[in-house]
């Protein structure tokens, strides 16, 4: 249900990044059966064309797999550090790319019905989580705490800059 | 992960993204009814909606 290029970091010992196309899957088998999902993770290759084909030189190469509760409705890379954001059922969370292929939660936050939009600010990992039902939802990632807490007192200062802009033009 | 705001009408969210201008963070959403909103995230209290644009049809 969802495709996105994310540059991902692909192993957490030599940090590489690459692009790879994520795939979200989702298995809705009614209501008497709790959904599922599947992430896949593809990495394009080039490889031996077709002779009559040369446009057929590449392919994509499934890199990572990893079933996960719920029907995977959106997704988002997140932060400075490769990781990927994923609307999976009621939640989303946080995930890295492990070396053996499997997705690794970092954090999560708990939604309400269905995610069907997740957008990053692109590097900041603020990002805003549109429920097709109840509403959006403006949240932030960051590996660190301390980070974190210095989000507010970021937008407290532009508050302030704002502030100061709006009284240097009432004067 | 850290909620910063919400929008303080449920939303039919059906696409959205950002419209950062200067210093200012906009947020952009468009609804169920066709309706566009403009939301600027003020940490000084909820999230407000700025303005809303006439419906599209």
């Amino acid at each position: 249900m969802a495709v996105e290029n994310i540059n991902l970091e692909i192993s957490e010992n030599t940090h590489e990044r690459k692009d790879l196309i994520v795939v979200g899957t989702a298995f809705a088998k009614g209501e008497d059966i709790a959904p599922r999902g599947c992430l896949y993770v593809f990495e394009v290759i080039e490889v031996v064309p077709d002779p009559e084909k040369p446009e057929t030189n590449r392919k994509l190469k499934l890199i990572g797999k990893e079933p996960v509760k719920g029907a995977v409705t959106a997704l988002s890379g997140i932060g400075g550090q490769g990781f990927l954001i994923v609307a999976q059922g009621q939640k989303c969370m946080v995930r890295g790319l492990k070396e053996d292929g499997s997705l690794l939660p970092v954090a999560f936050m708990d939604m309400q019905c269905y995610v069907n939009v997740v957008k990053e600010l692109k590097g900041t990992g603020m990002c805003i989580l549109g429920d097709a039902l109840k509403g959006l939802w403006f949240t932030g990632y960051s590996v660190n705490t301390r980070p974190l807490f210095q989000f507010p007192s970021i937008a407290q200062k532009q508050m302030s800059d704002n502030i100061a802009h709006r009284r240097n033009h009432t004067r | 992960m850290t909620l910063f705001g919400k929008d303080t009408d449920y939303l039919e969210v059906v696409a959205a993204d950002f419209l950062p201008d200067g210093k200012r963070l906009y947020i952009l959403v468009a609804d169920g009814d066709c309706n566009l909103h403009v939301l600027q995230y003020d940490p000084e209290g909820k999230m407000q909606m700025a303005c809303v644009l006439a419906p599209l049809f």
